[in-house]
């Protein structure tokens, strides 16, 4: 047991540790990461591919070695902890505070000042005011007739820093745990219109289903202003229903998830449904009177244009036009040659039947009083999101923010302790000081001459 | 006008360099001056093209390889500026500018008009975390310079012929002790970086860590400098062994901010792009 625990709590397993975490790593980077070992012997031949597997370097951050070495880490973090904290919390107790005279021999920094026209009380008024000057505020002081003692520290807490950073790691990884073993992920997809409670887990075999339901009232991509092929933004309009009720009506984008019930919904990925059965907006001019006026419409749908006092009706819609033998029909569900075949309607007659043609906008208009022009078309949608749910991830954050806090008050930060000791010698006094830190001791150096030059010029 | 205030930043940079290292073959001090006179005005119109680009774009200038390395280079440039200050080793600017040059010329050869933001990186997590990050990246470049500094001069030291660097470059003592100072910026930056980071990741990805090769080269740079300042305040391993492990984990900087986006897949592929 012994000699487990002086293994765990030695520096020279620490620093192994680091470098074999690193070193090992670098593995995963290099070869792609997935579920399963296949298609590596294309890539690597067989024998590398064996390796591959038996080594599980396919999902490595995940096998079993590399997780051991995370746990060897966490255990080292713990006792190497442990085992030092006792030489840190002696700091916080009181005889630590008071030192003999003899104690200054072996402190880095130390001076020694003679003076001659004040007695010890004075000298020991001027040493506080001094110090406290400095930022040292007193914190013991024995007061004798013909001697006295005074002691000054700042920065204590950051003896703790190293342990509290040890610790915040620890629960950083305590997070991720609870996390793999209590949360899953997963994605939905949810066509426009549709809901759906059903989550297809990662590994892409088993499902889960959700106690409430999620529909896709819309779904939109928004591009660029001034550059029109390139996406800006990539909307899910939601409302979840929990109970039969709709509960809550919210927009997922990119960057801003929505959240129920500690599960996370994520704008992932989306795709075209159907092309035949989106929406199709036209815009309509009477060229007499110069109305314009525009309609979005489905196939098969008629809708009115008050302002034109005519109405209009989408007979076909065709995503990729072609002409074949057999009449007009669509080559793919690719919006490559968008066109639609629309007939004005006044009084219930047709008084006109035309082709649009989204890339052709002056094609085929025959001699009409209406002109009728494409304005976009949206297919109907799928939305996928990806659907998460993490227990320890706030335990996560608030390691993370610790070991924030905690690494900066260790380096920026450091204990500094002032001993001094008064005495009478002869007819006058003796300031003897002593400086101690634990970081940085070139510029408490400079900071204790300070102190030093102060006294002595006042003495 | 970023390409003028870069042009010009770019020519004073390079009578900056030259400067440098003048003064550290000629010791003169209206050398230095006009040295560091220069990288100050090279630094302040370097600075004032990447602001010049954030107003054109309109979000933080550090999502292309150009912008990247623009800003990378730029607070290079203003940490060597403090550093001077702060140690008042003016040698190590002849080490350093050259350095810089190599990136910001590199930066410049990659140039390419602004693109529009891909969907997930329209956050306001992007300049903290890249901020964040190239601070980090930026004080390593200088804990590299001082390892590489001290590296020469223990070489002269232990020939014990007392070259040219010798006299030029300061005391082990002082470089050892200044490149632990720096690292004690470095690390915690790179700590915030890695966290703001995981904190974007789980807004845009729903994930805070799914060890993609940025993420994880990252975890390994962290790793090397922990290990080092552990090595460093626990097992006494100072001087030459922890200039050798700053100088590893430079290398795993640099892979993490260059290599990565050009030889590896992953999310912040993009950036090649």
């Amino acid at each position: 047991m012994k000699k487990i625990w002086s293994f765990f709590s030695s520096i020279k397993t620490a620093i192994t540790l680091f470098f074999l975490i690193a070193l090992t790593s670098i593995a995963g980077t290099i070869i792609q990461q997935q579920p399963t070992p296949s298609g590596y012997e294309r890539i690597y031949g067989p024998t590398v591919a064996k390796i591959i597997k038996a080594l599980e370097l396919y999902d490595m951050y995940h096998s079993w070695w590399f997780q051991l070495l995370l746990v060897l880490f966490a255990i080292n973090l713990l006792v190497c902890s442990i085992d030092r904290l006792p030489r840190v919390l002696r700091f916080f107790k009181k005889e630590e505070r008071f030192k003999p005279r003899e104690f200054l021999d072996s402190l880095p920094i130390k001076c020694t000042s003679k003076g001659r026209s004040k007695d010890v009380k004075e000298a020991l008024k001027l040493v506080e005011d001094v110090l406290s000057s400095h930022g040292f505020h007193p914190k013991e002081r024995v007061e004798e007739e013909k001697r006295a003692y005074l002691f000054a520290e700042k920065g204590l807490l950051n003896r703790l820093g190293v342990y509290v950073t040890h610790f915040s790691i620890l629960i950083v990884l305590l997070g991720g745990l609870i996390g793999s073993f209590f949360g899953f992920t997963g994605y939905m997809t949810i066509v426009e219109g549709g809901k759906s409670n059903n989550v297809v887990l990662r590994d892409g075999t088993s499902n889960k289903l959700l106690p409430f339901v999620l529909k896709c009232k819309s779904f939109e991509v928004i591009f660029y202003k001034n550059r029109p092929d390139v996406p800006k933004d990539y909307i899910s309009w939601i409302e979840v229903i929990d109970g039969g009720k709709k509960v809550l009506e919210k927009k997922i984008e990119v960057n801003h998830p929505l959240v129920y019930k500690g599960i996370y919904f994520y704008q992932s990925s989306y795709g075209v449904f159907s092309a035949g059965e989106g929406i199709l907006t036209l815009k309509v001019k009477d060229k007499n009177t110069g109305k314009v006026e525009e309609v979005s419409l489905k196939v098969g749908q008629e809708k009115n244009l008050p302002d034109l006092g005519v109405s209009i009706r989408l007979l076909a819609f065709y995503p990729d036009f072609v002409l074949t033998q057999n009449g007009p029909t669509s080559r793919s569900d690719e919006l490559n040659n968008p066109a639609a075949l629309v007939e004005i309607l006044k009084d219930g007659k047709t008084i006109n039947r035309t082709w649009v043609f989204a890339f052709f906008p002056n094609v085929h208009q025959k001699k009409s009083n209406y002109e009728v022009k494409f304005v976009n078309y949206k297919p109907v949608f799928y939305t996928v999101l990806q659907v998460s749910r993490d227990p320890g991830v706030w335990l996560v954050w608030v390691g993370c923010i610790l070991m924030i806090a905690a690494i900066m008050m260790t380096f920026f930060w450091s204990h500094r302790r002032v001993f001094v000791w008064i005495e009478e010698k002869g007819k006058g006094v003796e300031v003897a000081l002593g400086f101690t830190t634990n970081r940085n001791q070139d510029a408490f150096r400079e900071k204790a001459e300070v102190i030093c030059k102060n006294i002595k010029e006042r003495l | 006008m970023e390409k003028y205030f870069l042009i010009a930043a770019l020519g004073l940079y390079a009578i900056s360099t030259l400067h440098y290292l003048l003064y550290i073959v000629y010791r003169n001090e209206k050398v230095h001056k006009v040295a560091n006179y220069t990288l100050g005005l090279a630094a302040g119109l370097h600075g004032l093209g990447i602001a010049d680009r954030w107003i054109e774009i309109g979000h933080f200038p550090a999502t292309t390889l150009y912008e990247s390395l623009l800003l990378f280079s730029f607070l290079v440039a203003v940490g060597y500026l403090i550093l001077e200050i702060k140690s008042n080793l003016p040698v190590l600017g002849a080490f350093v500018s050259p350095i810089n040059l190599v990136f910001l010329i590199a930066a410049v050869a990659t140039s390419q008009l602004p693109k529009p933001l891909p969907p997930a990186l329209r956050s306001k997590w992007l300049a903290i975390h890249a901020l964040t990050s190239f601070l980090g990246e930026a004080a390593f470049t200088l804990s590299f310079v001082v390892s590489v500094a001290y590296l020469i001069q223990e070489r002269e030291i232990r020939s014990k012929k007392m070259g040219f660097f010798f006299k030029r470059l300061p005391p082990l003592s002082k470089l050892d002790d200044l490149n632990y100072r720096i690292l004690t910026i470095g690390f915690p930056l790179l700590t915030i970086g890695i966290v703001t980071g995981a904190v974007w990741a789980n807004y845009a990805w729903g994930s805070y860590w799914s060890w993609d090769p940025k993420e994880v080269w990252s975890l390994i740079t962290w790793l090397v400098y922990g290990g080092t300042l552990h090595a460093r305040l626990t097992a006494g391993w100072r001087g030459r062994r922890a200039a050798i492990l700053c100088i590893i984990g430079y290398l795993c900087v640099l892979f993490t901010f260059l290599g990565v986006n050009l030889l590896l897949p992953g999310l912040h592929t993009y950036s090649s792009m």
